[in-house]
């Protein structure tokens, strides 16, 4: 039987000895993972970890890598903010889709997208859409009290038909293509390359900055103290003067922000058009729930766990071309990580005994 | 009634039966988590593991009889039987299949304390992972020469019809007349008090997860056994709609089974609808689609105004983590 | 008496919490029939021997015997087999589940349905502790409450029943049917274990005492036989506890309340008139749930009110602004609770001094938290009132129970607050730290602050308000001189038996 004792205090070892050991655990299940699912498991191991020195040239890899975890760690940073205050948006999926709409909406709205200002005006409607698409749970939870995670996640449902459904109906465009898609935005308003023949382009930067920016607020300013009183004490807000209702508002707005602006730069960067859900939609928002969690809603680890999880991804993908193994094999190892590391948390606080269990009978 | 009217509304009963067992299943079973003061958001993910591993032992169980080999070594006509006894079979490890996913969750939500919404969504996606890697690893390429045989029914229905409509009075019974059913409302009450009476708090609950997680895969199986043939991501939600419902029947095992027949006449109304319009252009049809997500929605909203019929069923320690004083 | 096993033995019981020594060699004995006090300050080892008696916790060393034998209290199941019943000072109720089934629950399910509830109706009336069995808890008085406490530990027939803080939430009326209770139970042979810290009710009542300091029984003693005052020092140790009272200046007008009435879910408040003035310590009395929460909380702006002209500080009315707004005008709180209210255990100290300064320029400048700033502050705190902590970094939930509240009250009081609103300022505070906070609030009130104490204590009231008034059942008597009430007439006043004026004003 495990009992768990509280320590009485707790420093930087006891964290970093939980976080080494979560991911000893994800390296030894992913190691039986590959096992189990590769009939070359001792190529696959290898392949999965030195992937961006195999085959194609290291920085395209490397590009691959870093666009990824870019959508991800930026997404994930906007939901950490309600998280810090149990408020569950799980809903960025339907955010990220509706900041990919509003950019494109801007784009047919707009005059002369020659102009310098078309590509800001782009991300900021996108960020204007994942916005006010993530205030329809947050005043669904402020006026009537609805539980917002169900809501927010029955939305992206909605959102992902709706994206379909403009690109068979009223947005449709080259009735050729192979899938249901719009005509694709001029080029003068897509994010340009960085550095050629790599994933790396000028969306990223924005999304960088928009990742610095927000973790600085998290970090230094009341708005981020805010959210961890919130977080722990929701009477210990009312005596600080913070409204609840606010803090609610606060933190869709965010994380739908983050969430449409990360729509807004895939859109200009990776597609340049709409396409139906199944195929415009990559599960970041989904996956940014479980970097979140990774990270522990901290900015540092997040980004870390972006990193790692991108890396994993890129490197499932790699396998699944070379070795023929199914990319769900990235899946399966970020769950296991996310149990690892939420498991091995309990170190921090806790130490664990293992105990024979004492018999309690009753007379 | 003309016979036409008949036939249409018979056939909307059939798939109404058909979309709300499974809605009834997971939410019976999830029900009995919540009383328990656990909110295990990761329905969707048991349901699937249910689905696949009742679908994989389907197909060992039922037994594939060649009736003609024309070119040998090739069987071109076959006889595939499926008794009752391995659809039971194929049952009980969809349930075991739904209880191992839930003992994990039980193991890091209750043993190690960890955050039960994280838990919960990582459960989901495990499902998901693991139906997905284990479907393409189990079935290959083309799954189409996987078949199971046809079900067995009882009384014209399936068995699971049955069992889910007998699981409604038979939950209530034991939560509000037994002791057990008492013990679960108490820790979900107040699990502190409980817990300073001297009732194992983290040992109840992880019983009730299990079954929440039997019911759950229970659920899947019916789904890709008696509904639809399996595919991946074949629960298209329904594990979230599950936990709706809960909100919806406030906890009451009765509602809970208008609410799952309501949904499913809503969505089996909404297929026949395409059937009634062919013509129809696609693009409402899609729309269309987000109709059973929206209810929800208005469906939550209508529930959350009413803040005492909640605080008179709802658990207390719904979701709140549990620290028993060491 | 000595020939006769003791019902109930402990033997050199010991039990540490990490650095902590709750319990150290304790020996304890209960008789049958003998209503024993065990006596003690918050922190003496009072309720880790209680734990240990019923199961909840085990001891690191040291025997249990029941009737003379040797025995192991794996959990509460096992207390309660044997014969040992607890009513607790907190209740473990269950909001949503009817007294029947919250009685049931507790006592391993021999009796269910109509019996059951035909045995409680029959034990109410022969203890005079009515309920209705079918009502779920979650409607039911903080009164009623305790009742059902009382019946589920009586139900299973114990042999020893251990009572703690029987009387904190009771009136008077209440307590001595308590007594009565308890003398019956006690004469027809059960034990009873009586903890308090009302030395009047244990000599009324007990026939022994044991009193523990810092984990050790320091003296076993029939309390009839003993003063207050001895049991007193006895208690606390040879500490000097007493304070003189400085004559203070009364000034001008600085927290006016008229006609102020809230409600929040099924309580309400009523305050018709209160003048707090500059040098003025102002004490509200009361037993406890009467409203006292609601009055910090419109006082302090958690809650607020439609008439803006029914809270008046320093010359501004206030009624409609909240926490912040109301500390610009110059008032600060202190709220009851001090980890989940006044401070977020799971924060550093620093954290936890910008949570009453929010609107403090110098703690954040344009948002951005200034934690050098905040820093200074924490030292400034911890010197002034002697808050023992490992370092400005250490979460609130680190520190003890005096400590923090001293933290807490200091934080407030550094700010030399024009208006003070404190509930309960040394509720659960070992008594040298509570002298401090006392003395702390009265230097305050020298120096020209006007402050409302909100309390629970009646001799801490006594000891340093200027003037009293009465929370009763929500609404607030008009307040009169200290010196002006007798204790008599406060007893009358805070359970509602009498017309005492305030309550006949509109």
């Amino acid at each position: 039987m495990i009992q768990l004792e509280l320590r009485q205090n707790t420093n930087w070892w006891t964290s970093l000895r939980s976080i080494l050991l979560a991911l000893l655990i994800t390296a030894a299940f992913s190691v039986a993972v590959l096992f189990v699912m590769s009939d070359r498991p001792a190529d696959a191991i290898w392949q999965m970890l030195s992937f961006p020195w195999q085959g194609r040239r290291m920085e395209v890899q490397f590009g691959l890598v870093l666009q990824q975890s870019a959508y991800l760690a930026v997404i994930a940073l906007g939901l950490s903010v309600g998280y810090r205050a149990n408020i569950w948006n799980i809903g960025a999926e339907g955010q990220f889709a509706f900041g990919s709409i509003g950019a494109y909406a801007a784009y047919l709205l707009m005059g002369s997208p020659d102009s310098g200002w078309a590509f800001p005006a782009l991300l900021l409607a996108g960020i204007i859409g994942g916005c006010l698409w993530a205030m329809i749970p947050a005043f669904l939870r402020v006026t009537c009290n609805t539980n917002e995670l169900l809501t927010s996640l029955m939305l992206v449902y909605v959102a992902s038909h709706l994206l379909t459904y403009l690109c068979i109906g009223p947005l449709k465009g080259d009735p050729k293509a192979g899938q249901a898609e719009t005509y694709p935005i001029a080029e003068s308003v897509q994010a340009s390359k960085l550095i050629s023949g790599t994933e790396l382009h000028t969306g990223l930067l924005v999304l960088f900055v928009a990742f610095i920016i927000l973790a600085a607020i998290l970090l230094f300013t009341l708005l981020g103290y805010r959210l961890k009183v919130a977080q722990h004490t929701p009477r210990a807000e009312r005596f600080a003067g913070f409204s609840p209702n606010n803090t609610v508002w606060l933190s869709f707005a965010i994380s739908g922000a983050m969430a449409g602006l990360a729509g807004a730069v895939y859109l200009t960067a990776e597609t340049g058009k709409l396409i139906q859900a199944e195929n415009y939609l990559e599960n970041f928002g989904f996956a940014a729930i479980i970097i979140a969690f990774l990270g522990r809603l901290h900015p540092v680890g997040i980004l870390l766990a972006a990193l790692m999880i991108s890396y994993v991804n890129v490197g499932a993908s790699y396998i699944q071309a070379s070795l023929q193994v199914d990319d769900s094999v990235a899946e399966l190892i970020e769950v296991v990580a996310l149990f690892a590391f939420l498991g091995c948390a309990v170190l921090d606080q806790y130490t664990v005994k293992f105990k024979r269990t004492t018999t309690r009978k009753v007379a | 009634m003309n016979p036409e009217t008949i036939l249409f509304l018979s056939n909307l009963l059939t798939a109404a039966v058909l979309l709300a067992t499974p809605l009834l299943l997971a939410a019976l079973g999830e029900l009995v988590v919540e009383k328990s003061g656990v909110l295990n958001l990761g329905v969707e993910g048991m349901m699937l593991i249910g689905a696949l591993f009742g679908y994989i032992a389907a197909y060992n169980f039922q037994t594939i009889t060649c009736l003609e080999e024309l070119i040998p070594g090739m069987c071109t006509k076959e006889e595939r039987v499926f008794t009752f006894t391995d659809y039971l079979l194929a049952l009980v490890s969809a349930a075991l299949a739904g209880a191992v996913l839930a003992a994990l969750f039980g193991f890091l939500t209750q043993t190690l304390r960890a955050n039960h919404v994280a838990v919960g969504l990582g459960l989901t996606i495990l499902g998901a992972g693991l139906t997905n890697s284990l479907g393409s690893n189990f079935f290959g390429v083309n799954y189409t020469s996987v078949q199971v045989a046809d079900h067995p029914e009882v009384f014209g229905q399936d068995l699971l019809v049955w069992f889910s409509l007998l699981a409604v009075p038979v939950i209530w019974y034991a939560l509000q007349k037994t002791r057990m059913g008492l013990v679960i409302r108490a820790v979900g009450e107040n699990h502190d008090s409980a817990y300073a009476l001297g009732y194992r708090v983290a040992r109840i609950r992880f019983w009730c997860i299990l079954f929440g997680g039997a019911m759950a895969g229970l659920a899947g199986a019916f789904i890709v056994l008696v509904h639809v043939d399996w595919k991946e991501g074949v629960t298209v939600g329904k594990g979230w709609l599950a936990l709706a419902l809960i909100l919806f029947g406030t906890w009451k095992p009765l509602r809970v089974l208008a609410g799952a027949y309501i949904f499913g006449l809503l969505w089996a109304s909404e297929l026949r609808l395409d059937n009634l319009f062919p013509a129809y252009q696609l693009e409402w049809k899609t729309m269309l689609t987000t109709a059973p997500y929206i209810f929800t929605i208005l469906v939550l909203v209508i529930i959350s105004r009413n803040p005492r019929m909640i605080r008179q069923n709802a658990p207390a320690s719904l979701g709140k983590p549990f620290n028993p004083p060491s | 008496m000595s020939s006769q096993p003791a019902l109930l033995q402990t033997s050199q019981i010991s039990k540490a919490f990490g650095p902590v020594v709750a319990n150290e060699n304790v020996d304890f004995e209960v008789q049958p029939s003998q209503i024993h006090a065990l006596l003690g300050e918050n922190g003496a080892g009072k309720s880790t021997l209680m734990k240990v008696i019923c199961g909840l916790q085990q001891p690191d060393s040291g025997t249990v015997y029941w009737k003379g034998e040797k025995c192991t209290i794996g959990s509460p199941k096992v207390a309660r087999a044997m014969g040992i019943g607890m009513v607790h000072q907190h209740f473990a109720l269950f909001e949503g589940l009817s007294v029947t089934e919250n009685i049931a629950f507790s006592i391993d399910g021999a009796v269910q349905g109509k019996a059951l509830e035909n045995q409680i109706i029959e034990l109410a009336e022969r203890y005079g502790l009515m309920v209705e069995p079918k009502r779920p808890v979650f409607e039911l008085s903080a009164g009623e409450r305790q009742r059902i406490e009382i019946l589920r530990a009586l139900l299973l027939n114990p042999e020893l029943l251990i009572l703690d803080e029987p009387t904190s939430v009771l009136t008077p009326q209440e307590a001595d049917q308590l007594f009565d209770t308890v003398r019956k139970l006690a004469a027809n042979g059960h034990g009873i274990v009586f903890i308090s810290h009302k030395l009047k009710e244990v000599k009324a009542l007990c026939d022994f005492a044991t009193v523990l300091r810092a984990g050790r029984v320091v003296g076993t003693f029939d309390p009839r036989e003993q003063s207050t005052e001895s049991i007193a020092e006895l208690m606390l140790g040879s500490r000097d506890i007493s304070t003189q009272r400085q004559v203070r200046h009364i000034g001008d007008r600085r927290l006016q309340v008229r006609q102020l009435s809230i409600t929040d879910h099924d309580q309400t408040l009523q305050v018709n008139n209160m003048d707090v003035h500059a040098g003025e310590i102002f004490g509200v009395a009361g037993i406890a749930g009467n409203g006292q929460e609601l009055l910090y909380a419109g006082l302090s702006g958690e809650q607020t009110t439609s008439d803006h002209n029914a809270i008046e500080i320093n010359g501004t009315y206030a009624g409609t602004l909240g926490p912040n707004e109301r500390r610009e005008l110059g008032a600060m709180f202190v709220p009851e609770e001090r980890l989940g209210h006044a401070a977020v255990p799971q924060l550093d100290l620093i954290d936890n001094v910008l949570l009453s300064n929010i609107a403090n320029k110098k703690a954040s400048n344009k948002g951005i938290v200034n934690r050098r700033y905040l820093s200074r502050k924490v030292e400034e705190i911890t010197t002034l009132f002697g808050v023992r902590h490992a370092g400005n970094k250490t979460a609130a939930r680190n520190l003890s129970g005096g400590n923090l509240q001293k933290f807490v009250v200091g934080r407030e009081i550094i700010k030399q607050p024009s208006v003070l609103i404190i509930n309960q300022p040394t509720w659960g505070v070992d008594a040298v730290s509570a002298m401090n906070i006392r003395e702390a609030l009265m230097s305050l009130a020298g120096h020209g602050s006007a402050i409302i104490v909100i309390s629970q204590d009646l001799d801490e009231l006594l000891e340093i308000s200027d003037r009293l008034a009465v929370l009763h059942h929500g609404t607030l008597s008009e307040a009169r001189a200290v010196h002006d009430w007798n204790v008599e007439q406060l007893g009358l006043a805070m359970t509602g038996s009498t017309d005492t004026p305030g309550n006949a004003a509109a």
